[in-house]
């Protein structure tokens, strides 16, 4: 970009923000410029897998929701909530009275604690165990589906009590299959920062410790059919990606690839 | 963002499956509600964020305050965001302060020479930028006890700001002010649909800011990230909404120097 455009820039700036007062004029606009490529350092921890050179795609047939809360019993402070194991035990047989568990589902359980801490100290002065989250996800041949399209969230509380059971499950049909890119060829567009989210966090250097294929389905699509059922403005498709485990300057954190060549 | 149809098929979604409560009106510092916004998508010298906070996060924000009767003190982009829009003066001009709730979306990161995490906005160069620069970067000890004019809720979309023991410094921002809602890890998952969701549940579905909080991140991030929320006082975290709709806590005056606190696995 020109520097003769800081102008126009402060202009779209502005109406972006929907602000065009006079108390924008204290803001003295600088040269912006637009994309640059940054460089990141990306190191390679772990065996690269095989990739297939094809694999299935699938469509919604149907979604079912199924959910209730019971008001203001979230993240309480409770004295009696149950251990993850038995969590798991009260979240199964709730599920199995409410429409049943899907097969081909993975499992995860936690804690989460409502702690008092001295800000002046650091020190934490009370810790109470608050509920227990459960979480169902579905696994499509051994690869697991992320996003938030798709699961099955129960949070069980004092003595037990489900606080909240909040239901999303998909009907799938084939719906043919697709060429997938190499793991190497994820890793160019990783380099590229070509991910599926926009992480926050300014990250400089990359070492990948895991390499997986898994299935992405944007949760806007699925919102858009469950409101439209029946008539969704398009159809909603689960697609393979590549999956990263990452360790960065920022921190671990995953980054996902579409996999769709 | 796919507009309006979008949001009215989040809200149809929604309004089958939740139960509205409307428990009485508290009374507003000023009488007004008021959010405002910093948006850093731009950077001098790191990564861009692609112009997402302008393109998909504000026009959320622009969907569900104005018609709920909301008023925007401010809405600063990239080099226009300032570290004195984050409620660091106290007299004058507040930032953040100046509104019930602010909304900042941009780079959470380390100081070079404190290590603690800090905002960073445009001219952030990995904790080494010049502490004076208003385009630099906030860090907790700016804030420290500052925010006690109209602030209630401030939601900081940054990775991991809120790490290990830097709820207590950033903690200690909350004099007044009542709670502070980001991250303790990267975050990693749908930020749109994440505010989108917080924004339905606290205003149309009326539950309370935090289990709004706890849900739109469960639902709306990968299990790699942990989700943190800081009250200043239990009766906020237990009884707090969103101004006009439902029970707004007392502001904690005297401060006493305690927050409470949770993080919290996502599962998207």
């Amino acid at each position: 970009m020109k520097r003769t455009t800081p102008i126009i820039i402060a202009v779209l700036l502005l109406s972006a923000c929907g602000m065009m007062d006079a108390i924008q004029d204290r803001r003295d606009e600088i040269f912006m410029p637009m994309e640059r490529e940054y460089a990141v350092d990306v190191k390679i921890a772990t065996a690269l897998p095989e990739s297939p050179d094809r694999l299935p795609i699938y469509r919604v047939a149907n979604i079912s929701v199924n959910s209730f809360d019971t008001d203001d019993r979230l993240l309480k402070l409770n004295k009696n909530v149950p251990s993850e194991f038995e969590a798991i035990k009260i979240a199964k047989e709730f599920t199995m009275k409410n429409g049943g568990i899907p097969n081909n589902v993975s499992i995860h359980a936690n804690t989460v604690y409502l702690e008092k801490l001295n800000t002046k100290t650091g020190k934490i002065l009370e810790r109470h165990p608050s509920i227990v989250q459960v979480t169902f996800g579905r696994n499509i041949g051994g690869m697991p589906v992320v996003g938030p399209c798709e699961k099955i969230w129960v949070s069980i509380g004092e003595n037990g009590e489900v606080a909240s059971f909040h239901k999303r499950w998909a009907e799938l049909e084939p719906a043919g299959d697709t060429k997938i890119i190499s793991a190497i060829e994820a890793i160019e567009k990783l380099k590229k920062g070509d991910t599926i989210y926009v992480v926050p966090c300014p990250i400089r250097e990359m070492e990948i410790t895991g390499i997986s294929l898994g299935y992405y389905v944007d949760y806007m699509d699925c919102a858009d059919y469950i409101a439209y059922s029946g008539s969704p403005s398009k159809a909603v498709t689960y697609e393979p990606i590549w999956m990263f485990d990452l360790k960065t300057d920022c921190g671990t954190m995953p980054m996902w690839i579409a996999a769709k060549a | 963002m796919k507009g309006t149809k979008t949001g009215v098929s989040l809200a149809v979604v929604f309004s089958l499956l939740l139960a509205a409560s409307i428990p009485a009106l508290a009374a507003d510092d000023d009488a007004t509600k008021e959010y405002s916004v910093t948006l850093v998508d731009r950077y001098a010298y790191v990564g861009n964020l692609s112009d997402y906070g302008k393109d998909y996060l504000y026009p959320v924000i622009q969907y569900h305050f104005p018609p709920d009767g909301w008023d925007e003190t401010f809405c600063w982009n990239d080099t226009a965001a300032w570290d004195i829009d984050f409620g660091k003066l106290t007299s004058g001009y507040e930032g953040l302060d100046e509104a019930d709730f602010h909304f900042h979306w941009g780079h959470g990161g380390p100081d070079q020479n404190t290590g603690h995490k800090e905002i960073c906005l445009y001219n952030w160069s990995f904790g080494d930028e010049d502490p004076d620069d208003v385009r630099g970067d906030v860090s907790w000890d700016e804030v420290y006890g500052k925010w006690e004019l109209d602030s209630e809720w401030a939601f900081i979309l940054s990775c991991s700001l809120l790490e290990g023991d830097e709820v207590s410094y950033w903690g200690s921002a909350l004099n007044r002010s009542h709670m502070i809602l980001g991250f303790s890890t990267p975050a990693y998952g749908d930020d749109r649909r994440c505010l989108d969701e917080f924004l339905l549940r606290t205003l149309q579905a009326e539950q309370t800011v935090i289990e709004s909080y706890y849900r739109a991140t469960l639902y709306n991030y990968n299990a790699s990230t942990n989700a943190t929320a800081i009250s200043d006082t239990l009766d906020q975290w237990n009884n707090d909404h969103f101004w006009g709709h439902g029970t707004v806590s007392p502001d904690e005056s005297p401060n006493d120097g305690t927050v409470w606190f949770a993080r919290w696995t996502c599962g998207g």
